[in-house]
């Protein structure tokens, strides 16, 4: 019998279980996806062998890359871009951690306050998860971005469309700014030569590759790699709990070990988290293990998914609804000049508007570009449109880029810059992610299925698009743009959120403000899932992850007799040595 | 690590396992019956309500995704059926011998489907809409560019082995070759041939890669459009098409060993979209905006 059975080793899971771990507990982290324990050698960084959405190294499928990949049923058209494996969706991301905006809180009552879903607030005030955001802030650690070329153009729109520079980490007004990102910045070599090792180069080499995966500079270890994805920050520190932390017990983790079942008990006439049934994938031995305390954490999708096919209680119908993806677009402009686009931090620049949202930039290899440019809900640009209600917003062009528009695009991919809109989606009931019913089934039980209605979104959530989209075509003339043009993407859903949210009302919400599950005691949520709206556009994982810290805090005071540890104390840093040393021990 | 340790408690399956076998002939079923209601073929249906041979029964109605709404302000589209009469017949065969393979594993493939390249010829001719080249496919659609395209750069191989892997046909212990891409070789066919039903005279096995440029267009409309698909697993991945062969006409896969997974040479894309190619790291580090290195605790 374990103390604590983390499902899932993404964002959020690994965060818990290194809290939890270095308090002393008995944890155990099973993840569904690949180890990836050799980056250096695993990692081609190549577009398509790492990004294929069907067979790429990253992809939502098991290890062994020759069996297909976990299946869904999605809505049409749309993409769901997530991971599986340690590190999960991070092993993708780019590391932008900025706060929720303000709005989003409970309490919040500025002149704006209107602006935001305010019938979906956060259970607590921002002021309650300050000291949270701070710790996490410390332990990734997270730091303003460096800049390069492409940020440079950036910041011109930004001005040229009369931004102020704000630098703030709870933006108040509209602004522009560094990403606050959880890349370590560039020291040494680092970002100055192209073959940078470490210790001469440490921390980001601007190499271009976050979403192929980070194993920069190389030579460094696993801990010192630049990306803070939590393969290189959290899992470390969860496998080394007893090197850094006095008392602490390394928590041990299962990879391809896909949990098929959380297990129930009634106590006292209430269902009760006893345990898990998990298989080694894809085909391998069934097993079954019991804990104390269950926390569930394998994202948005798969959470739900997971309830539904556990049969736990849905008692006022949320498992899976109110999913928020943040009806994301994208708007490219082609420049004259040397913009630098495939190379440095894939996003390294942002502004802010909140209440409506934010706009940040993004880089790519050509390859993602041009997925980029060939997904569109609105037709292929300059034939007929397909009934999208998105309008140009002031951009030259709509629509798929293929044929002689894509190749005069992408002849030249560090001469354009991209822009990835990313409102404030409202939390709506007819936006879900789901058990498959009636039943489709692959070997870990019924697939889950996602329902986004894309061209139905709320009147605030395509207003606050339109309002973005037309931003980011003002901001890349102002920069110099020879041509913009606004792709209208379909659901690209790589944010996804609060499909099991926590929220003060019972009636619409599936965990209370401590993230633990209303319906089932001894079960907690700790990945997007359990955020109760959005984040107000910004990207997610920080306020997950902060979310998680105070989540782990309290299982911790009333499970296992524990004290909070996070106010009034100071955090031991990912990047410390103790763990890079014992990580080396570990490989031996 | 990643053995579990002895003390953990092996169960028996819970009866998901046998499940396994049928799961991507029913994910493929749903495609074909998705287009065989498009066209009216009710004959076929039989075919699908037979169990499997692991007694589940592979088909199983799904309640349509509305996630496509028609536009607000706009009455209902009537149905409309991609095919017309002589393409119905073209479909019959076809869908036949798609079934044949999916259903039994043994049945010998018929006519065009058969050919060694209608599956590559329908890829290719794809790769050649989205970046037009020097090559045989772009001269057949009319439009071409003077130097290396989509076909060169190995899109269509992308985009055969992503729908290949995503939609295998697994039947109990044995695994068929190429169906996710040959089920999709059929489908780019039959619309073909309601476009435009001379493309079957041709120097490509596949029809689609006889179509002029805007009628390939035409048919990824039309595909796009099909609400038939709506609510199958597959229906995001016939949108998706153009949008995996973007990636594949931009990406390395032609100086790319899938064996070793090293590069052989430079790749022809990394050329045209002048690309200075993978790098451990770039002297692109300029400084922080205003020199600002850490930003205080509000
Ligand atoms: C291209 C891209 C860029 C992004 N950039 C940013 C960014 O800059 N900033 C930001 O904040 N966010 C970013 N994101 C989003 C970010 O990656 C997610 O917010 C984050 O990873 C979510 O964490 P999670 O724990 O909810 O889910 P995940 O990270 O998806 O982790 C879930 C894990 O659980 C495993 N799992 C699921 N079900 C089971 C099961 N039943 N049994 C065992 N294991 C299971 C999965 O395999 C997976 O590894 C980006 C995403 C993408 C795709």
């Amino acid at each position: 019998m374990r103390d604590v059975i983390i499902i899932g080793c993404g964002g959020g899971g690994p965060v818990m279980a290194k809290e939890l771990a270095a308090q002393g507990l008995d944890v155990l982290v099973l993840e569904g996806g690949a180890r990836f324990a050799d980056p250096e050698n695993e990692w081609s960084r190549l577009d398509n062998d790492a990004n294929n959405p069907t067979s790429g190294y990253f992809r939502v499928g098991p290890s062994d890359r020759s069996k297909p990949p976990y299946i869904r049923s999605l809505p049409r058209p749309s993409y769901v871009w997530q991971v599986a494996g340690v590190g999960g969706t991070t092993l993708h991301y780019y590391a932008n951690n900025p706060r929720s905006q303000v709005g989003t809180f409970l309490g919040y009552d500025g002149p704006d306050k209107d602006l935001y879903d305010t019938a979906h607030l956060f259970p607590f005030s921002l002021e309650e998860l300050r000291p949270y955001y701070e710790w996490v802030e410390e332990t990734l650690p997270v730091r303003p971005a460096p800049i390069g070329t492409k940020e440079n153009v950036f910041f011109r729109g930004a001005e040229g469309i009369g931004l102020k520079v704000n630098h703030s980490k709870e933006p108040r007004r509209f602004g522009y700014r560094a990403q606050q990102n959880a890349i370590l910045q560039p020291g040494g070599t680092a970002g100055k030569v192209k073959d940078p090792q470490y210790p001469e180069a440490q921390g980001c080499t601007m190499c271009g590759h976050c979403s192929q995966g980070c194993s920069m500079p190389r030579r460094a270890p696993r801990n010192l790699k630049a990306k803070r994805s939590t393969d290189n920050s959290y899992v470390p520190m969860m496998l080394t709990a007893d090197a850094w932390s006095p008392g602490g017990r390394p928590a041990e983790l299962i990879a391809d070990a896909y949990v098929q079942k959380v297990i129930t008990e009634k106590r006292n006439g209430v269902p009760t988290a006893v345990g898990v049934r998990f298989q080694i994938q894809p085909e391998g031995e069934h097993y079954e293990e019991r804990a104390k305390i269950i926390v569930m954490a394998g994202g948005a999708v798969e959470t739900p998914r997971l309830w539904g096919n556990s049969d736990l209680p849905n008692p006022n119908g949320w498992v899976g609804r109110g999913l928020t993806d943040h009806h994301l677009d994208w708007v490219v402009g082609m420049f004259d000049e040397y913009t630098g686009t495939s190379r440095g931090q894939n996003s390294a620049a942002r502004t802010d508007f909140p209440g409506y949202g934010a706009i940040e930039n993004v880089g790519f290899p050509p390859g993602l570009n041009a997925f980029a440019q060939t997904y569109s809900d609105n037709g292929f640009s300059g034939s007929k449109r397909n009934g999208s209600p998105a309008t140009l917003a002031g951009a030259d062009s709509m629509g798929r880029l293929v044929g002689d528009d894509l190749r005069s695009m992408m002849s030249n991919v560090d001469g354009i810059l991209n822009c990835l809109v990313i409102p404030d989606d409202d939390v709506e009931w007819q936006n879900r992610a789901v058990r498959q019913v009636p039943d489709l089934v692959d070997t870990n039980g019924p697939i889950a299925r996602i329902d986004m209605m894309h061209r139905k979104r709320s009147a605030r959530t395509y207003n606050n698009r339109e309002f973005l989209a037309a931003k980011a075509v003002q901001l890349l003339r102002a920069a110099g743009a020879k041509r913009v043009h606004r792709m209208d993407w379909p659901p690209l859903i790589l944010h996804s959120h609060s499909s099991m949210r926590m929220g003060l009302d019972p009636s619409n919400s599936i965990c209370d403000e401590w993230s633990k599950a209303r319906a089932v005691d001894n079960l907690y949520i700790a990945d997007n899932s359990m955020l109760a709206n959005g984040a107000g556009g910004s990207n997610p994982t920080l306020t997950t992850q902060a979310i998680v810290t105070r989540t782990a805090e309290r299982i911790m005071t009333q499970h296992f007799g524990g004290e909070p540890w996070v106010k009034g104390n100071a955090p031991v840093s990912s990047t410390d040595s103790r763990i890079s040393d014992a990580m080396d021990a570990i490989a031996a | 690590m990643s053995t579990p340790p002895v003390a953990l408690e092996r169960v028996v399956p819970m009866g998901t396992a046998e499940f396994a076998g049928s799961l991507n002939l029913a994910v493929l079923t749903h495609t074909f019956l998705a287009l065989v209601q498009a066209v009216g073929l009710a004959q076929l249906r039989p075919i699908f309500e037979q169990p499997s041979r692991n007694g589940y029964l592979p088909f199983a109605p799904m309640s349509p995704h509305p996630s496509v709404p028609e536009p607000p302000g706009q009455p209902p589209a009537p149905p409309r059926s991609p095919l017309n009469g002589h393409s119905r017949r073209a479909f019959l065969a076809s869908a036949s011998a798609g079934l044949g393979l999916l259903a039994l594993g043994t049945v010998p493939v018929t006519a065009d489907a058969a050919e060694p390249r209608f599956i590559e010829d329908a890829f290719a001719g794809l790769a050649a809409f989205v970046l037009p080249g020097n090559d045989a496919y772009s001269k057949q659609q009319k439009k071409t560019f003077p130097g290396p395209g989509g076909v060169a750069a190995g899109g269509g191989v992308v985009t055969r082995e992503s729908l290949d892997i995503y939609v295998p046909i697994q039947v109990g212990e044995k695994i068929l070759p190429a169906p996710g891409a040959l089920g999709y070789a059929i489908i780019l066919k039959t619309i073909t041939l309601s476009v435009d039903p001379l493309a079957v005279f041709g120097p490509f096995a596949n029809p689609f890669a006889n179509l002029t440029w805007t009628k390939k267009r035409t048919v990824l409309e039309r595909l796009e459009d099909l609400p038939i698909l709506n609510g199958s697993t597959i229906g995001f991945s016939a949108n998706a098409l153009t949008t995996i062969a973007g990636l594949g006409v931009y990406s390395e896969r032609s100086s790319f060993d899938p064996r070793t997974r090293q590069l052989t040479g430079r790749p022809v894309a990394w050329d045209y979209s002048n690309y200075g190619g993978r790098s451990d790291g770039w002297p692109e580090f300029i400084g922080y905006l205003d020199g600002v290195t850490e930003v205080p605790n509000p």
